[in-house]
């Protein structure tokens, strides 16, 4: 779902619709912290490494 | 020598018959081992559930092949999915090469007339009930549809469209086109000669990446108990951090099947730095072209430093001007909001074409190295307050 994009001008905040001037700042929070983004792309190698590595040994094992 | 095993899945339909017997005679002559319930399972006593055994023969299998006719096959309620369904779920699950082949006619028809419906059915309902619709749903609605041909079963339509979200490809089922396994094998031995004598670089890698992040790891958690004293010299830090923030492209996500360019942003052009003091916030440093002003009021709604340090529900956002063609990375830590710059490249954007990418734009240039930005942070919020 799409996080709403808020805008700046005449020293007001609102959520912004339709046309903006060209001045106007616009601005979208983002909906994760570095922390969690970082904890995810760990948490996703990690297993991919695991899976990688298990299938490299049983690819090569020749018993 | 281990054989290669493939289990060959399909539902009882009468027509897909031969052509589960033949592939099994052909890939036994090419030396590999077939798995079908009917040939290879051996006996099993009544006390063995028969959808188990075949799960566990799915994972027991190297490859994963699937024919899918007009037929479903069984139904299981208590799963809300058919056995063929559980099997090729399974195989995703363990990560099996898949092969899928589906019937021309039934393919043909899902892709012009089917997809779109369960698509725009399955918003709909989620869109009024806030949960998915099950299966049962999705087959009552599509046999409520004249165009969906009749002769197929609605459950193959579910299962088509599953496979099609988790971007399987579904080859050609054609009749009386006879399927090359040859050629097949053959491709997946070139691909597979390819990757494996590079067994010793993967497993280096991997291992180089976890040093790499236990070092990380290590960092992370004895900084919180150092107390960092200060800047030497704040603009230097800013100039060699932005030395660090290349440019890219803002691409548009389709799901997991690909990404399209939607625009481009330059290198990191400028970075400033403010501290909150009282009611303000106070200039610390900066690197690059800004223009620079000494203080913003914390209730200033035109800046982006000030309006970061008082958002509630995140700790970054992505700013952008259409008069000065830039995009303003502001991350809060502690008392510090740092701004980073980045100019977008032509053709240039405006208003409408931020707020329909935003998302797209905020992924661009914080996922480009959460790894450093999350460094930057935990050394801003450990920095001391001087009087």
């Amino acid at each position: 779902m799409k996080h709403e994009v808020y805008v700046s001008k005449e020293g007001q905040v609102s959520v912004a619709v339709g046309d903006q001037p060209k001045d106007a700042l616009l601005f979208a929070p983002s909906k994760k912290s570095t922390g969690q983004i970082v904890r995810e792309h760990r948490s996703s190698w990690r297993k991919n490494i695991a899976l990688i590595t298990e299938r490299l040994h049983s690819a090569t094992d020749r018993t | 020598m281990a054989k290669t095993k493939i289990f060959i899945s399909s539902v009882a339909e009468p027509a897909l018959v031969p052509l589960r017997r033949e592939a099994a005679r052909r890939l036994t002559e090419l030396g590999h081992e077939p798995l079908m319930w009917e040939e290879s399972f051996g006996p099993w006593t009544t006390s063995v559930n028969p959808v188990r055994k075949c799960l566990e023969m799915v994972e027991a299998s190297d490859i994963y092949l699937l024919f899918v006719g007009k037929r479903s096959g069984t139904y299981y309620p208590e799963a809300q999915r058919s056995v063929t369904h559980m099997e090729f779920i399974k195989a995703q699950d363990k990560g099996k090469l898949s092969l899928v082949f589906v019937d021309v006619s039934v393919k043909a028809a899902y892709f012009s007339t089917v997809k779109w419906r369960i698509t725009e059915f399955g918003e709909h309902i989620t869109a009024e009930n806030q949960a998915y619709p099950e299966p049962t749903a999705i087959m009552d609605y599509l046999q409520q549809l004249e165009e969906v041909p009749k002769d197929v079963d609605p459950y193959t339509w579910y299962l088509l469209y599953d496979m099609d979200l988790r971007g399987v490809y579904m080859d050609d089922l054609a009749p009386g086109v006879p399927i090359d396994w040859s050629q097949y094998c053959s491709d997946l031995l070139r691909r597979g000669s390819l990757l494996l004598p590079l067994k010793d670089s993967f497993i280096e890698n991997g291992e180089r990446l976890e040093q790499y992040d236990d070092a990380f790891t290590g960092i992370t958690s004895l900084l919180p108990h150092m107390s960092v004293v200060g800047f030497q010299d704040v603009d230097a830090f800013l100039q060699a951090l932005m030395g660090f923030l290349p440019g890219g492209s803002i691409r548009q996500h389709y799901a997991s099947y690909m990404t399209e360019e939607i625009g481009r942003y330059s290198a990191c052009c400028a970075a400033t730095l403010y501290r909150r003091d009282e009611g303000k916030m106070k200039y610390v440093g900066n690197a690059g072209a800004t223009d620079t002003r000494m203080s913003f009021r914390l209730e200033d709604k035109t800046s982006f430093v000030a309006l970061t340090y008082g958002m509630r529900s995140s700790d970054m956002a992505v700013y952008f001007k259409e008069e000065r063609q830039m995009f303003y990375f502001c991350i809060r830590s502690g008392e510090y909001v740092l701004t980073l710059h980045f100019r977008s490249e032509p053709p240039a954007w405006n208003a409408r074409t931020y707020m329909q990418y935003q998302e797209y734009v905020n992924d661009a240039i914080i996922n480009k190295n959460p790894v450093m930005l999350e460094l930057i942070k935990l050394l801003l919020g450990g920095l001391r307050h001087e009087a």
